[in-house]
C-alpha cells in the first residue's frame, strides 16, 4: 500500500479529483465506442421484429440462432469467411517472411548506402492506398488475376510488405551484431544464425508484424471490392456489404455475419498474444 | 550548501505486479552541509535508486526527504535545484560555451552575467581554451568536464554524480578525480557520488556509505571504514585487495588457528574476552598489515611463500601457513621460499562467526 | 605462433589500423594495452575472422588463415559485451560451438560439464543469461570460448563491464585458468595498465591503430620506447617534468627547475628540451618536523588530493606552474588538502624523452646514462 506522505494533503485532494474526472471520461468514452459493437452482437441473436421494436433492448428478450443458420444465413457467407481467412493469413505470412529477410538484410548491411533503399521503401506510403488503386487494378488485370484471391493477396503484399520490412528492421537493429559474430565464430552457418538466433529473438516484432498485416487486410474494403467480382470469390466484408439493399437489409443476418467476422481477429489476438509475451520475456536482448 | 536528511526510506519497484522488487529498505541517512559523500556498493545494492530518490527522479514508495528541514518529496528535480552528472555526457548541438550556458539561458539570465559565469567556471575546470569549439569532436574526459561546468554554473543545492568516471581511461580518471575534489572543496557544495570503485570513494569522499542489498551497512569516514569495518563485508569490500579472513578460536588472550597461534593481549577488553572465550571467530587482517620477514623474529610464524605479483607500487605475495592461505602486500619483492610472518596487532579485526560482525574493542575514541 | 603481417583496416576513409605487425607466442598471455579507439577490438576481430582487413595477412602456425571463415580458423573469442545468446540456457550457450561442429551429445555433455567445473559455474548451467549476475555471465562467456579448445583464445576487455571488486577476483581467476592450459595462444585486450601488470607475459601497447611498443612485459614497463608508453603503462601515473640537456665544460648536463645533474657517458643529442620521467615512489614527502636530507633536491609543494590506495596514500601535488606530481606515502601520515609539504626527489633513476618527438633518449641510473 502506498502511504501518503504527510504534509501534502492539498495535493492529495487535487489528485483525487483529477483521477475521478479521468475515470468518468474514460467510462463515457468507452461506452460510446463500444456501444455499436454491443448493439451488433445483441442484434445477431435477435429476430428481425425485435431489432425494429420500439423499445430497444441490449439483451434479447427472445434470443434466437436463426440468423446464423440457413435459410436466413446465405450459404455463401461461410465461403466469404474462408476467403477472408485465406487472404489475410497468406498476406500476413508472406509479409512476415519478407520482413524477416528484408529486416535482417538491412540491419546487418555493412555498406551505409543501402540505408537509402530503406528510406525509399517508405516513400510508397506517401500516397493513400486509394490513390494507387487504378494502377494496381491494371497490373492485376495484366497478369490475368482479376476476380482471383491470389491477385488480392499479391496487392496486399505490395501494400504491406515495405512496412513490415521497416518495422522488423528497426527491432533487429537493436540486436547487437556481435551476437551474429559470436555465432559465426562458434561455427554456425549464416542461415542458422538467421533462423535459430535472430528469429527467436525477434519473435515479438514478427508476431506484431503478422498481427498488424492481418488486421489491415482483414479490414480492407476498397481493393477487395474492386478486384473481386463473383459472389463465391468475395471476402467477408465485401460480401456482407453486398447484402445491403436499402431499407430492407437483412440486419439480423448482417449482424450475425459481422459478429463472426469481428470475433476472428479477437481470437487470433488472444492466441498470438501468448507468443508475443513469450517472445518478450524469453528474448530480452540485453546480454551484458 | 544544504543539509539533506533521508528518513525511513523504502522503495519497491513495480509495486503490485508480479515483478515486484525491493530496492531499498528502511533507510536513514544524513548528508551534512558541504560534505562529499560516496555511496559505495556492488551492482544492485540500491545506490542508484537512492540517488534518484534524492534527486527527485524517482518518488520513494515510503519515507521522507528533507532539504534543510523542508520536505521536498513533491518537488521535481528542477524545483529541488539538484544537478546530476551521469556516466554518459549529454551534449547539445551547440558550441561548448552555449552548452555550459544552457541552464542559465533557460531562466533568462542577462547575457553579461552569463558570459561572466561561464568563463569563470570554464577557467576553474580548465577548458577555457575550448569554449568556442564543437563539443562532439572532443574526447570523453573533456566532454565530462563540460558537463561538470554546466552543472556548476547553476549553483545547485547538491551535486549528484552517478559513476561519472567509469568510462574513462585510468590516466584521465586520476585527472578528473582531482578536478572534482578541487571543485568541491572550493565551492563547498554537497556532493553525493555513486561508485562501485572503492579506490575512488576512498580518494574523494569525506564519508562513505557502504551499501548492500538495499541497506546501509556502514556510514563513516574512510579511515574508520578501513580500520574498524563493522562486518566482514565492509572489510572485504574496501581496500585493494580487501581484508583476508581466517577461521579461528579464541582461547584466553590467544587466537588459535589450529596450526599456529597468535597473541592478542591488549586488543580486547576483559569482558569481551570473557564473552567470546572458546568461541569460533573470524580473524580479519588487511594484506598491508601482514608483516613478512626473511629472518626469524619473536612472535612470527614460519610460512611458505607462494606467487609474487608486481602491482607497480608494491608486491602481492601469497603466503601459506599450513593449509591456510593469506595475502601480504610488501615493498620488497625479493623473498625466499621460507619466510616469517607476523600481524600488526592494532590492525587485527575479530568478527563473530554468525553474522560476521565486528567485536567491539574497548579503547575506542568514537 | 600467430603472426599478423602488415594488417591495415580503413573504414570510411578513416584508418583504424595502420600496418600492424606482430608475433604472438603460445603458452603465454599477451596483453594488448591501449586507450579506447586505439584499434584493439578491431585487431582481435580481424584475427577472429569476423572482420576483413583492408590489407595484410594472418598466419597461424605458418598457415595463411586470412581467407578462412571464422569457424575454420581454430580461434575463440570472449567479447567485451559477453554476447551470450539470451534465449538459451548457460549450458546451451557453452555447448553452442560443439553443437555447430556436430559433436555427439555425450561428448558435449562431458566437455561442457568439465569446463563449467573449471570456472565454478556448474550450479547455474540451467539458468538463462539474464537470470545471472555480471560476473557469472563473464564466466559463461569464457566457458564458451574454452570449451572449443581452440588454439587461439582471445579476450576483448573482459573485465571492463564488471564491478571493481569482482574485477579483482576475476583477474586472478583468469590468470589461474590460463596458467593451467597448454599450447594455447592467449590474447587479452584492455585499457587498464593494472591488467597488464598483473597478467601479461608479453605486452603490446597500441595507440591510434599503431603498435607503439611490444615485448616482454617487464621490458615494456621498465624500458618504454616513448613518452606515451611510459605515461600510459604506469600505475600510478608517471611523473613527468620538463628539462634541458646542455653541454657544460665538455660534459652533458641535465637541467630542471629543481635540480641540475651531470650525466656520465651521454651520447644522445645536446641542447634539447627533454621530458624527464620518474615514478611516484621516487617522490618522498618528508613528515613535518623531520630533517630534510640536503643532498637530495627538494621543494615545497601544495597537496591537491589524497588518494587512499588501500592503506597507502597517493598524493597529487601542485607545482608552481600548475602541473601535477604524484607521490606515495604510508598510511599513517596524515595530510590535508592545500597543505604545503616538503618533498624530496630521489633522482637515482630517470627516463629521458625528447620533448617534441616524445622518443626515448636514454635512462639515467645514478648519474650515468644508459642507452639501450
Amino acid at each position: 500500500m502506498v502511504e501518503q506522505p504527510r504534509g501534502i494533503r492539498n495535493l492529495f485532494k487535487v489528485e483525487n479529483i483529477a483521477k475521478a474526472l479521468k475515470a468518468l471520461y474514460l467510462i463515457f468514452y468507452t461506452t460510446f465506442m463500444l456501444f455499436p459493437i454491443i448493439w451488433m452482437v445483441s442484434g445477431a441473436f435477435k429476430t428481425d421484429a425485435e431489432i425494429f421494436s420500439k423499445t430497444p433492448t441490449i439483451i434479447p428478450v427472445r434470443p434466437t440462432l436463426s440468423n446464423f443458420l440457413p435459410p436466413k444465413m446465405p450459404t455463401a457467407m461461410w465461403r466469404w469467411l474462408t476467403n477472408s481467412l485465406i487472404v489475410s493469413v497468406s498476406s500476413a505470412s508472406i509479409c512476415s517472411l519478407i520482413g524477416l529477410f528484408g529486416g535482417y538484410a538491412f540491419s546487418r548491411a555493412r555498406i551505409k548506402k543501402f540505408k537509402v533503399f530503406l528510406n525509399l521503401l517508405m516513400i510508397a506510403y506517401i500516397f493513400p492506398p486509394a490513390f494507387l488503386i487504378v494502377g494496381f487494378t491494371r497490373l492485376v488485370n495484366f497478369f490475368g488475376l482479376l476476380d482471383n484471391l491470389v491477385g488480392v493477396i499479391l496487392v496486399y503484399v505490395c501494400l504491406q510488405g515495405p512496412y513490415n520490412i521497416y518495422l522488423i528492421y528497426s527491432y533487429m537493429a537493436a540486436i547487437p551484431r556481435e551476437l551474429d559474430d559470436a555465432a559465426e565464430i562458434d561455427g554456425w552457418s549464416k542461415t542458422h544464425v538467421l533462423f535459430r538466433l535472430i528469429l527467436p529473438l525477434s519473435l515479438p516484432v514478427i508476431v506484431t508484424a503478422f498481427m498488424w498485416t492481418f488486421m489491415m487486410t482483414w479490414n480492407e474494403l476498397i481493393y477487395a471490392l474492386v478486384l473481386l467480382n463473383s459472389p463465391s470469390n468475395l471476402t467477408m466484408n465485401v460480401g456482407l456489404s453486398s447484402l445491403q439493399a436499402g431499407d430492407i437489409s437483412p440486419y439480423g443476418v448482417m449482424f450475425a455475419g459481422a459478429t463472426v467476422y469481428a470475433s476472428i481477429p479477437v481470437v487470433l489476438f488472444m492466441f498470438l498474444q501468448k507468443y508475443y509475451i513469450l517472445g518478450l520475456t524469453r528474448g530480452g536482448v540485453r546480454t551484458a | 550548501m544544504t543539509n539533506i536528511i533521508l528518513e525511513d526510506i523504502t522503495h519497491i519497484y513495480n509495486l503490485g505486479t508480479p515483478r515486484e522488487t525491493l530496492a531499498i529498505r528502511d533507510l536513514d541517512i544524513e548528508f551534512p552541509d558541504g560534505s562529499f559523500v560516496a555511496l559505495l556498493g556492488p551492482s544492485g545494492c540500491g545506490k542508484t535508486t537512492l540517488l534518484r530518490i534524492i534527486s527527485g527522479l524517482t518518488r520513494q514508495t515510503r519515507g521522507y526527504v528533507y532539504f534543510d528541514g523542508k520536505e521536498v518529496t513533491p518537488l521535481t528535480p528542477r524545483e529541488r535545484n539538484v544537478a546530476m552528472i551521469f556516466q554518459f555526457p549529454v551534449l547539445y548541438k551547440m558550441n561548448v560555451f552555449e552548452n555550459i550556458a544552457f541552464p542559465l539561458r533557460c531562466i533568462k539570465v542577462p547575457d553579461e552575467e552569463v558570459k561572466k559565469k561561464v568563463t569563470e567556471i570554464a577557467e576553474l575546470v580548465g577548458i577555457s581554451h575550448l569554449l568556442y569549439t564543437d563539443p562532439r569532436r572532443l574526447d570523453f574526459a573533456t566532454k565530462q568536464k563540460i558537463i561538470l561546468c554546466r552543472a556548476l554554473v547553476r549553483e545547485p543545492t547538491v551535486f549528484i554524480l552517478d559513476e561519472p568516471l567509469t568510462n574513462l581511461e585510468p590516466m584521465s580518471r586520476f585527472e578528473l578525480r582531482l578536478k572534482i575534489k578541487e571543485l568541491q572543496s572550493r565551492m563547498k557544495t554537497n556532493m553525493i557520488y555513486v561508485t562501485h570503485d572503492q579506490t575512488e570513494a576512498l580518494a574523494l569522499a569525506h564519508k562513505i556509505a557502504v551499501m548492500k542489498e538495499g541497506e546501509i551497512v556502514q556510514y563513516d569516514k574512510p579511515e574508520v571504514l578501513l580500520d574498524r569495518p563493522k562486518n566482514t563485508f565492509v572489510g572485504f569490500f574496501l581496500g585493494s585487495p580487501g581484508m583476508h579472513f581466517l577461521n579461528c578460536k579464541l582461547k584466553g588472550t590467544t587466537i588459535d588457528f589450529g596450526d599456529f597461534t597468535c597473541n592478542i593481549k591488549g586488543l580486547l577488553s576483559e569482558d569481551v574476552l570473557e564473552k567470546f572465550d572458546n568461541k569460533e571467530l573470524i580473524f580479519g587482517i588487511r594484506p598491508e598489515y601482514v608483516l613478512v620477514s626473511k629472518k626469524e623474529r619473536p612472535g612470527y610464524i614460519k610460512a611458505r611463500r607462494g606467487n609474487i605479483t608486481n602491482i607497480g607500487i608494491a608486491f602481492l605475495v601469497d603466503i601459506y601457513i599450513g593449509d591456510k592461505r593469506l595475502k601480504a602486500k610488501v615493498k620488497e619483492g625479493d623473498l625466499p621460499e621460507e619466510v616469517y610472518v607476523g600481524f600488526q596487532k592494532e590492525k587485527i579485526c575479530l568478527f563473530e562467526k554468525e553474522k560476521g560482525e565486528l567485536i567491539i574493542k574497548n579503547t575506542e575514541k568514537e | 605462433m600467430l603472426e599478423v603481417k602488415d594488417v591495415s583496416k580503413v573504414v570510411d576513409n578513416k584508418a583504424i589500423l595502420k600496418g600492424i605487425n606482430m608475433k604472438v607466442y603460445e603458452d603465454a598471455i599477451t596483453v594488448i594495452l591501449g586507450p579506447t579507439g586505439s584499434g584493439k577490438t578491431t585487431l582481435l576481430r580481424i584475427i577472429a575472422g569476423v572482420e576483413e582487413p583492408t590489407s595484410g595477412r594472418i598466419f597461424l602456425d605458418g598457415k595463411d588463415i586470412t581467407d578462412l571463415a571464422p569457424k575454420d580458423r581454430n580461434v575463440a573469442i570472449v567479447f567485451q559485451e559477453y554476447c551470450l545468446y539470451p534465449h538459451l540456457t548457460a549450458y546451451e550457450n557453452i555447448a553452442s560451438p560443439l553443437r555447430a561442429a556436430k559433436i555427439g551429445e555425450k561428448e558435449i555433455d562431458e566437455r561442457v560439464k568439465r569446463v563449467a567445473a573449471t570456472l565454478g559455474i556448474t550450479d547455474i548451467l540451467g539458468k538463462l543469461p539474464r537470470e545471472t549476475s555480471g560476473g557469472q555471465r563473464q564466466r559463461i562467456a569464457i566457458a564458451r570460448a574454452l570449451v572449443k579448445d581452440a588454439k587461439v583464445c582471445m579476450l576483448d576487455e573482459p573485465l571492463t563491464n564488471l564491478d571493481y571488486k569482482i574485477r579483482e577476483t576475476m583477474r586472478e581467476e583468469i590468470r589461474e585458468i590460463f596458467k593451467r592450459t597448454k599450447g594455447k595462444i592467449i590474447i587479452y585486450s584492455t585499457p587498464d595498465p593494472l591488467d597488464a601488470l598483473l597478467l601479461a607475459d608479453y605486452t603490446c601497447v597500441m595507440r591510434n591503430g599503431v603498435i607503439e611498443q611490444m615485448g616482454k612485459n617487464k621490458e615494456v614497463y621498465n624500458k618504454p620506447k616513448n613518452l606515451f608508453v611510459a605515461k600510459y603503462y604506469s600505475y600510478p601515473p608517471m611523473n613527468v617534468i620538463i628539462g634541458q640537456i646542455e653541454k657544460l665544460n665538455g660534459k652533458a648536463m641535465l637541467k630542471t627547475p629543481w635540480f641540475k645533474m651531470s650525466i656520465e657517458g651521454w651520447s644522445g643529442p645536446l641542447n634539447k628540451d627533454v621530458a624527464v620521467g620518474f615514478r611516484c615512489e621516487q617522490l618522498e614527502i618528508v613528515p613535518a618536523g623531520s630533517k630534510v636530507d640536503m643532498k637530495l633536491p627538494s621543494d615545497k609543494l601544495k597537496v591537491a588530493t589524497v588518494h587512499r590506495i588501500g592503506t597507502e596514500h597517493l598524493i597529487q601535488l601542485w607545482t608552481a606552474d600548475k602541473n601535477i606530481l604524484y607521490a606515495l606515502t604510508p598510511g599513517d601520515v596524515r595530510l590535508e588538502v592545500n597543505e604545503t609539504v616538503d618533498v624530496l626527489f630521489h633522482i637515482d633513476k630517470l627516463w629521458l624523452f625528447d620533448k617534441e618527438t616524445e622518443e626515448f633518449l636514454g635512462r639515467i641510473y645514478e648519474g650515468s646514462a644508459i642507452h639501450d
